[in-house]
């Protein structure tokens, strides 16, 4: 009786109330978003950490069916944009600071089954290898059960950065772009000068132990994956020629080659038209991001109509 | 473990129900000691071992101090020394160990291997809080008597004196609370006895300002770092300057209200370490609303025993500078640490010179109030930078930024969520005024649809978490 008085001597009941207007706060916004339905734009989102989680949740729960699936690090994650967002046979599951491993691991957890897996080889590789917490979070089926039910809790309708992508859409007047206005833009030589003195040093660091255990992770997963008959492929996205030839992505080459072997698994060639322009080195601008997105396209529709 | 994991919530959770067991009363002591050993140990069980190492030698100190007061000086004396030393050993070890080989030839496994002693969580506070244990007794000023010390023993004494040391709320970054607070608090504390009320205000107060500001500023502040912010527009660099300000705000009174509200569930009052800092006039105010229990430590045990003001204006400046160097080399070995202590000790001493020179000003112009808060609040920020890059050459370096980036475009899509996720830190702030207007009181009947505001924020807009910015100290 004791135990259960203490209840009854908060002044104003401070706790009890506090938690009831939580769950009237809750059932409020819940219901606000299941009405209104807003429209996020995933490609806003304030931080690319954010980002990340919104990319795989919105995978986890909305676009599982995709037949094509982009596996790769923020080098990749520059086709994640506002064009590119709304096809329907493709979703992009790379991950800013991520190796494409991260990718591999929800798909594999998640028990999704896409037709084709597009993996990005680069300068990904050096990356953080994957944030097991998060995919266990992200895979947690209690958690999955209450996001499905209740997207409130999905990070995609966190409140701020639903005013974030409404502020962005009218004060910054951000708009749905026409895929044929794109121009090309000048980098900013600084970024670019910073971005790619960064890879350079990344280089000289030798960081060999990184690359094999990441890709030999990746074999194991991708084996399992090739059981469940899903096809996965490899690409390459252009770079700087100073980074092309770097000791560490021709070393990530050779080993990617050693682990999945050209015979054995299809590689798509780097386009060969000249043109690409990058912000930094090795991250394409967004005009550069449309033409290569379109090249894998391209590519990638006419590998899956042939046999390996 | 993480204050805001949910490993410490069940451990917390199951301390609390073995502390309020009416059988176990009598224990309640023993169960907060062991329990904070469990803690300490937690992810590195050899921090326990130096632990218990300093709580002997204070409590065998401290004791000795109350029985033989004929050695009272000399053994406060040797236990200052002693804490300093085994600080300096563990905190300052790369550092010396670099310097003694420059001069000294040191076998290099002995120097890797010294190098290689990881710094134990929260040594910097307990020293502190052991050098007021051996100071407290030796001016007497706890509610230790040589007779009552006698009566209970020094098994009662060593027992006090290991919950003083090793509390767990306060063990990794402080509140630092002084022996003359903590001991009159030792008692048997009673579940009827706990302030739900503003045990709750601060536990949501502190999550929130930890989990929702705090961590999500971080992923914006994260680009303070060297050398991608050279290419930063100045705009960007100086929001994110005070973005860092905000949420180094954030994380650490957060941490503070959490380890207090924690406090709170076992009957101890920790102090306040924050008293809205940012609307500070002056250096001298500024320290006087920050890190509250850190700045009356050296106030206490360092600069009122150097003389404080008392001895001439030079001497002040003097006591000042030392102070806060020692104060900026307590967080860390680093040059970067130790000139943002100058900085700091730089402001002071100008605050006193500009006082000795203008004379106290009367009346409280408003304009001039928020002149020097927003001088003040920079002067800070910029300090700040000390803390967030590793290299004092970066300070440099973003400064020089600032200057140079005028024409770079500036990132708008960062600008709202730091501004919303900063503007709590702004509101708290501004709420000092109202409040003390109290022309808000009529609202303080429906805190809870506040606090339920906050719990919603905390459910479904906390950021990625992260260890708290103190924990490396």
């Amino acid at each position: 009786m004791k135990m259960l008085s203490f209840i009854s001597n908060f002044k104003n009941n401070l706790i009890v109330l506090s938690f009831f207007s939580l769950c009237i706060l809750v059932m409020a916004y819940s219901g606000i978003i299941f009405i209104t339905n807003p429209k996020i734009d995933i490609t806003q989102a304030p931080n690319p950490y954010l980002e990340n989680t919104i990319i795989a949740e919105e995978y986890i729960f909305e676009k599982k069916d995709a037949p094509v699936v982009i596996a790769g690090s923020s080098i990749s994650k520059t086709m994640l944009n506002e064009i590119i967002i709304d096809d329907i046979n493709y979703w992009n599951l790379s991950f800013t600071a991520s190796t494409p491993l991260q990718s591999l691991n929800l798909i594999s957890k998640s028990n999704s089954n896409p037709e084709i897996i597009l993996i990005e080889i680069g300068w990904g590789i050096l990356n953080i290898a994957d944030n097991k917490k998060e995919i266990d979070t992200l895979t947690d089926p209690r958690l999955y059960a209450m996001k499905r039910f209740l997207p409130a809790f999905r990070k995609k309708y966190q409140p701020v950065n639903i005013i974030n992508s409404y502020a962005n859409r009218y004060i910054f007047k951000y708009r749905e772009i026409d895929k044929s206005q794109v121009k090309e833009i000048k980098p900013e030589p600084k970024a670019y000068k910073v971005g790619l003195n960064g890879y350079l040093r990344l280089s000289e660091n030798r960081p060999y132990d990184q690359i094999d255990s990441v890709l030999r992770e990746m074999r194991r997963i991708i084996v399992d994956l090739e059981k469940r008959n899903i096809r996965v492929l490899f690409f390459e996205t252009p770079m700087d020629k100073h980074l092309a030839e770097a000791d560490a992505i021709l070393r990530i080459k050779q080993k990617a080659l050693f682990y999945f072997p050209a015979g054995k698994y299809t590689w798509i060639s780097p386009p060969s038209e000249p043109g690409y322009v990058t912000t930094d080195g090795v991250h394409l601008t967004f005009a550069s991001a449309c033409k290569f997105y379109d090249y894998l396209r391209r590519e990638t529709e006419l590998l899956a109509q042939s046999k390996i | 473990m993480l204050f805001i994991s949910a490993t410490f919530a069940i451990f917390t959770a199951a301390v609390f129900i073995f502390y309020y067991i009416p059988c176990l009363r009598k224990y309640q002591i023993h169960i907060l000691i062991i329990a904070s050993l469990l803690f300490y140990g937690y992810n590195n069980p050899y921090n326990i071992i130096i632990l218990i190492i300093s709580i002997l030698i204070n409590s065998i100190i401290s004791y000795e101090i109350h029985i033989h007061k004929r050695y009272a000086l000399l053994l406060t004396v040797a236990g200052i020394i002693t804490n300093i030393l085994i600080l300096s050993f563990f905190k300052y070890n790369t550092f010396i160990t670099h310097a003694l080989s420059m001069n000294a030839s040191i076998p290099e496994k002995m120097m890797h291997y010294i190098i290689s002693i990881s710094l134990p969580l929260g040594i910097s506070y307990y020293t502190f809080q052991a050098i007021s244990l051996i100071i407290d007794s030796y001016r007497q000023t706890t509610n230790m008597t040589k007779e009552n010390i006698k009566i209970g023993g020094f098994i009662d004494h060593a027992k006090n004196s290991a919950l003083f040391l090793s509390f767990f709320p306060k063990q990794s970054s402080g509140p630092i609370i002084t022996a003359n607070r903590f001991f009159p608090q030792l008692s048997e504390k009673f579940f009827q006895s706990i302030d739900w009320r503003s045990t709750f205000k601060l536990l949501i107060a502190g999550l929130f300002f930890k989990l929702v500001i705090a961590d999500n500023l971080k992923e914006y502040t994260f680009w303070i770092r060297y050398p991608e912010f050279t290419a930063l527009s100045s705009i960007d660099l100086i929001i994110l300057m005070h973005a860092y300000a905000f949420q180094f705000f954030a994380d650490f009174a957060g941490y503070s209200l959490i380890a207090i509200g924690i406090g709170h569930l076992f009957g101890y009052s920790l102090p306040m370490n924050f008293n809205y800092p940012y609307i500070a006039t002056s250096c001298s105010d500024f320290w006087s609303r920050w890190h509250i229990s850190l700045s009356s430590w050296l106030r206490d045990y360092l600069y009122i025993p150097l003389g404080g003001n008392r001895k001439g204006a030079l001497r002040t400046g003097v006591n000042l500078l030392l102070v806060m160097v020692i104060a900026g080399v307590w967080h860390g070995a680093t040059l970067n640490f130790l000139l943002w202590g100058l900085w700091h000790g730089i402001g002071l001493v100008a605050g006193t010179v500009l006082k000795i020179f203008f004379g106290p000003r009367n009346g409280n112009s408003m304009i001039r109030n928020i002149v020097k808060i927003f001088l003040i609040f920079h002067f800070v920020s910029i300090g700040w930078l000390f803390f967030k890059l590793p290299e004092a050459s970066h300070v440099y370096a973003y400064l020089a930024s600032i200057a140079n980036n005028l024409f770079i475009k500036p990132n708008m899509k960062n600008m709202i969520p730091i501004f919303i996720y900063s503007s709590p830190v702004i509101i708290h702030h501004i709420f000092y005024y109202v409040k003390n207007s109290g022309k808000l009181k009529f609202l303080s009947k429906y805190d809870y649809v506040f606090y339920g505001l906050l719990l919603f924020f905390i459910l479904l807009n906390k950021g990625d978490e992260n260890a708290f910015i103190y924990f490396q100290f």
